[in-house]
């Protein structure tokens, strides 16, 4: 089973790849903004501490280390994820969902990474770079452990990320039209470009309004910056798990819903 | 005029249909501001210096929120498509013009968002303890009507101009890509012009970006001086002009290469 999705996935990447060779210009540029972004991001941080020396209770190492590290978190869901839900409500305005549910495979692999965007593969990259960029300047020894444990967090960002997507994307087949998810993506990203530090307890609210931010990116590298102690992985790991089988469990819940655009 | 009155409320009456969707679209409008400004308060409550006086921060992020949704513009992507598909062709046969078109699509959709946004912007005054602008006088809310409608104009003109690139590009999406690189930095939608390094605040006088923008909202909240105003008024008019220019050449040449495609 698990060997027939990996042939399949492959199969989707040879497929993409030669989709996206198609138009190489587009290919380029789009690289090139992917590219500038990052750099964009990195140049706000600069200009925000020559205002002050912390935000958030953070250092400008603590907070380029947090941008590259959710630049890897979100790259992994450009390229395999974006496109696919941003479409998934188009699909069901026009019936195309109809296609896919009549597919021998699971309706929600092929809903998430049928079409991939590897003008976001630079983004990984540059994450990756400024992640090791920051460990010199803090002086982290990188060694096996650290390799590991960053991809561990990557993985869980992109888990938590993909998650918080699912729960909203089904909405699609109950309304006439959601074209705004890629507007969503939007606010998403940039809300995530900062860390929500200790959750203060005056603040309900807003809490759990930056709750989504917590998870997919600042509890992840307060982990790994050993700013928690242990029971802050627990209560990732438990947040991250709730949110991932409710969005299953609601994707499953809108299929059923789901009546074609003909019947 | 009539007729434009009648796209208007065609427009309204589309977007009617469309409610959870325009919310999305003005949640994502509304974040942006209100996470600048968030993070500039929190750099003024950690100890850190304020580019300018908190309440005219605070001010500036407001105006802007209500300036930035009243001007956003988005038919570049429509229009492209039409030139690409051969919709144009569909247009040009009927009574209005083609540019009428979407400008009284684009005033039409702002009535719904304007209906959401007004309770949001008064929540957002109190949640920011707003306080009505200093040295307020009927001069400078006369400066700022004007120059908020030349910014309007300018930014609705420049995304169509981008949208007729289609004429000549197969794919105009990486021009607005390149667009949004620069609008982000030059036009103090992130950052206000003057927290900028001097060489980028230079550079942003001389493009158009901050006209489209944030001059309108700099008049309204800063003391700016006489002259600066004036020569921040003749550079939008100046840029205006350039657009409409550039608008009819477009158009007209742009027109005779697709006739030649189409027929």
């Amino acid at each position: 089973m698990i060997k027939r999705y990996f042939k399949l996935l492959l199969q989707l990447v040879r497929n993409n790849i030669v989709l996206e060779m198609e138009y190489r210009v587009k290919f380029i540029i789009s690289m090139l903004t992917s590219i500038y972004w990052v750099v964009f991001q990195l140049f706000l941080i600069e200009l925000f501490f020559g205002y002050t020396n912390n935000l958030f209770g953070w250092n400008k190492a603590e907070l380029f280390l947090f941008t590259g590290l959710f630049r890897l978190s979100k790259s992994l869901f450009d390229i395999f994820v974006r496109r696919n839900f941003f479409e998934f409500s188009e699909n069901v305005n026009q019936g195309l969902l109809d296609f896919i549910l009549t597919k021998p495979v699971n309706p929600l692999f092929l809903c998430s990474v049928r079409r991939h965007k590897y003008a976001n593969i630079p983004d990984l990259i540059i994450g990756t770079a400024v992640c090791f960029y920051v460990f010199n300047l803090m002086g982290v020894s990188i060694s096996l452990a650290t390799v590991f444990s960053l991809l561990l967090m990557v993985i869980t960002g992109f888990v938590a990320y993909y998650s918080i997507f699912l729960l909203i994307v089904p909405l699609a087949i109950f309304m006439t039209r959601l074209t705004a998810i890629s507007d969503l993506n939007n606010v998403f990203a940039n809300m995530l470009r900062y860390p929500t530090t200790t959750i203060s307890r005056d603040n309900l609210v807003a809490n759990l309004f930056l709750l989504p931010v917590a998870i997919v990116a600042t509890l992840p590298i307060m982990i790994f910056l050993r700013k928690g102690g242990f029971l802050l992985i627990l209560v990732e790991l438990i947040l991250v798990s709730v949110i991932f089988f409710a969005a299953i469990s609601f994707w499953n819940f809108a299929l059923k819903h789901y009546s074609s655009a003909s019947s | 005029m009539r007729k434009f009155f009648m796209m208007v409320r065609l427009a309204v009456i589309e977007i009617m249909a469309y409610r959870v969707d325009t919310f999305l679209y003005l949640a994502s409008g509304i974040i942006s501001p209100v996470i600048m400004l968030t993070i500039w308060l929190t750099i003024d409550s950690s100890g850190g210096r304020l580019p300018m006086e908190k309440t005219i921060l605070v001010n500036y992020f407001l105006i802007l929120m209500v300036v930035e949704i009243a001007n956003s513009a988005w038919s570049s992507q429509f229009v492209s498509a039409d030139i690409r598909y051969g919709r144009l062709s569909k247009y040009l046969i009927k009574p209005f013009s083609y540019f009428m078109q979407y400008g009284g699509q684009n005033i039409g959709e702002k009535v719904l968002k304007f209906i959401y946004l007004l309770p949001l912007v008064f929540i957002m005054g109190i949640i920011f303890q707003a306080r009505p602008v200093e040295e307020f006088s009927v001069t400078t809310l006369l400066l700022f009507i004007t120059s908020w409608i030349l910014s309007a104009l300018l930014m609705f003109l420049v995304d169509f101009i981008m949208g007729l690139a289609s004429f000549w590009l197969q794919d105009s999406n990486s021009l607005s890509e390149l667009h949004d690189v620069l609008y982000f930095i030059f036009s103090g939608r992130i950052v206000p012009i003057v927290a900028l390094p001097s060489v980028a605040q230079q550079i942003s006088f001389i493009l158009p970006f901050r006209y489209m923008l944030s001059f309108p909202v700099e008049i309204i909240t800063g003391k700016m001086t006489v002259v600066e105003i004036s020569s921040g008024l003749s550079m939008q008019i100046l840029w205006l002009t350039v657009t409409v220019i550039l608008y009819y050449f477009v158009w007209t040449k742009g027109l005779k290469r697709y006739s030649a495609v189409g027929a």
